[in-house]
């Protein structure tokens, strides 16, 4: 479990990253795989998905896992693309 | 996700729609995400995160973040009541038991003045944790809650032993496990699923932690037995332990079915679950309450689910049940058995309701005292709940005249064409033309009872003296709701009834109605009728699914095609 969180104030940890789940999913994929680094200020909330639902983030086979480790491993492991994983598989 | 060293995810509108997993919060979570942003969240989802420790927040606060500003964190707490507040500044509910068990923090004193309440806003009530006796309670009003028991089912309980582990580490103890339950009643039939097979080498070890953390916390154990469950949780729930007045909580969410038994009772998520099992209270957001008051009697061949067929076709399809408690009373209710009750209160689930609970009368009192006969009656007597004169129901009074009600189906829709497959398609029989149905199915929690065993002995029997078995090319399954109940059936004599007309006879658990077991359809072609609770779309299989009520799935099961019952269709 997280030690001292939430601080009382909230900033932006140096070193780590923000991800913007857009509706472009190669945006996406630059981000997680080609280092993109987007900003708030040159994204739009229009630009951003809208009803992610819970199928999505974690498909029903996951929840046959019970280990938090496993679990985030297949995080958005319903997010598809031409039929392929966003979050691509960890082997 | 975690490998790329994120710590904020981003997105649009309505984050986290759909099923209430859990684990849909967890994965963000556990991959090193801290600070969730969107437009807006579905609220159980909010929940889930805010349990978790997650703050949430909007674009706005991102821009200012990304630009190097530090925000307060009342920022992200501030639209919160003032207990999801503290939740929050403890970091997850978790946290914040810990610190109100040990003395280290306050709860804010509630401010709601006497005033009459409903049963729902009752049992809350006598179970407020930091608060003065007899405080009343309103719709929204944080609070916290002792729980007198709960369960869990092995698809939920090694997350649970793992949260506890984690939490109060290996040698963890639960303060009263004797009113808290595990059940294997879930993946007993799991193989059945072609989809589920390649995930068996998990499902049994989410059986041997189960039987891990029976082991380690002694709580009561409804293991399956050489393959054979006990039963379906919620029925041996109410069989065996839950009592009047209770405030019940378990990790499924037809737990509400509870509430035939005069009890508040409803579906947690692990964590909630966790939490609430080792600390003995929850948090509680008062809920709204509809009432419903039953008047007249059923006419012969209609049942409670025509009922809650005919309330989800109206009442739920207006949303006036949405996330409020729907308070069953009347003269009517009385005419009604009590597992008749207990599937009005099951099917609350559908309804999107809160939850279900119905009135004490001298039924319930004997049907307690025969179920669980170490009951004292005076004791649960004094334990009855009734509503206020003048509570105020949100969703308004209803009186349904039973005797109005006629046999319906909730139909599968079109999902091609945009009409979903859902309980709320609800359609009177005779509306319906001729339905060919390829698969009966009667079971499940909501009916798998000894009174829905008996609606199918007595339209088996009727067909039985007529001559007929099950009608060719149609699967009539029959899969009982508990050990107790098979035992009834099996004094009866209606077992051996069941096997001479044709029925395929299941042992007890979930089964088809998860899309786990004996029953689901194989083709998107096959037709079912089925008496289980919920039709969406793939749930059990392929095929199209009417939810009906037992006495037409079993009527249909002889005739081939959807039809109500009454004592003259095999004449």
């Amino acid at each position: 479990m997280r030690d001292n969180w939430p601080p009382k104030k909230i900033a932006l940890t140096p070193g780590k990253r923000v991800l913007f789940l857009t509706k472009d999913l190669d945006l996406i994929k630059q981000q997680l795989y080609d280092g993109l680094n987007l900003k708030m200020e040159d994204l739009s909330v229009e630009d951003l998905l809208d009803d992610i639902n819970t199928d999505v983030m974690t498909p029903a086979w996951v929840c046959f896992d019970h280990d938090p480790a496993e679990i985030a491993k297949n995080a958005y492991a319903g997010l598809m693309h031409n039929g392929l994983r966003v979050f691509r598989e960890k082997h | 996700l975690k490998d790329g060293n994120f710590e904020v995810i981003v997105s649009g509108q309505r984050k986290g729609t759909g099923s209430s997993r859990e684990t849909a919060a967890q994965c963000e979570r556990w991959a090193g995400i801290n600070i969730v942003i969107a437009a807006s969240f579905a609220p159980i989802h909010e929940r889930n995160n805010i349990n978790l420790g997650q703050l949430m927040g909007d674009h706005a606060m991102l821009e200012r973040l990304q630009q190097g500003e530090e925000l307060a964190l009342s920022e992200f707490t501030g639209r919160y009541d003032p207990v999801t507040q503290l939740i929050l500044e403890r970091g997850g509910l978790f946290p914040f038991a810990k610190a109100l068990k040990s003395g280290g923090l306050d709860l804010p004193p509630l401010d709601t003045p006497s005033r009459p309440m409903t049963m729902a806003e009752r049992i809350i009530s006598r179970n407020l944790v930091g608060q003065p006796d007899g405080q009343c309670v309103k719709p929204e009003d944080p609070v916290i809650a002792q729980v007198q028991g709960g369960y869990s089912h092995e698809f939920t309980t090694a997350q649970v032993h793992t949260f506890l582990q984690e939490e109060y580490g290996d040698d963890y103890t639960l303060p009263n496990p004797s009113k808290f339950a595990v059940f294997e009643d879930h993946l007993l039939y799991a193989q059945h699923n072609p989809k589920f097979v390649p995930f068996m080498h998990k499902v049994q070890t989410l059986r041997d932690l189960q039987v891990a953390f029976q082991q380690h916390a002694g709580v009561r154990d409804y293991s399956a037995v050489d393959g054979v469950s006990p039963g379906i949780c919620h029925q041996v729930a109410r069989e065996e332990f839950i009592e009047i007045g209770d405030f019940i909580q378990a990790t499924d969410s037809h737990t509400c079915m509870g509430g035939a038994s005069n009890a508040l009772t409803w579906g947690v998520g692990a964590t909630e679950y966790a939490n609430l099992v080792s600390a003995g209270f929850t948090f509680v957001k008062v809920p709204e309450s509809i009432r419903f008051e039953l008047v007249g009697e059923l006419n012969h061949g209609c049942t409670a689910k025509d009922v809650i067929l005919a309330i989800l076709a109206d009442h739920a399809r207006k949303e006036l049940t949405l996330n409020r408690s729907m308070e069953f009373g009347g003269p009517g209710l009385t005419s009604l058995s009590v597992d008749e009750r207990a599937t009005l209160c099951n099917m609350a689930t559908e309804c999107s309701g809160r939850t279900g609970i119905c009135e004490a009368d001298d039924a319930l009192m004997e049907w307690m005292l025969n179920s669980q006969s170490n009951l004292d009656e005076a004791e649960q007597r004094s334990r009855m709940v009734k509503p206020d004169e003048g509570a105020h129901y949100h969703g308004g009074v209803h009186t349904i005249d039973l005797s109005t009600i006629v046999p319906m189906v909730a139909h599968p829709g079109d999902p091609d064409e945009g009409i979903p497959s859902d309980p709320t398609n609800g359609a009177n029989i005779d509306d319906i033309g001729a339905v060919h149905v390829d698969i009966a199915y009667g079971g499940s929690c909501t009916a798998g009872k000894e009174d829905d065993i008996a609606y199918y002995a007595e339209v088996c029997q009727a067909a039985k003296d007529a001559g007929l078995s099950v009608k060719e090319g149609v699967d009539f399954y029959i899969q009982y709701g508990s050990g107790q109940v098979k035992a009834l059936a099996e004094r009866k004599g209606w077992h051996d009834l069941f096997l001479e007309v044709g029925v395929k006879l299941i042992d007890p658990g979930c089964g088809a109605c998860i899309g786990a077991g004996p029953g689901v359809s194989i083709t998107p072609e096959q037709v079912t009728v089925s008496a289980i609770n919920r039709n969406f779309q793939g749930r059990s299989g392929p095929g199209k699914l009417y939810l009906a009520s037992p006495l037409t799935v079993a009527a249909s099961a002889f005739t081939g095609i959807i039809s109500a019952w009454n004592s003259e269709l095999f004449a």
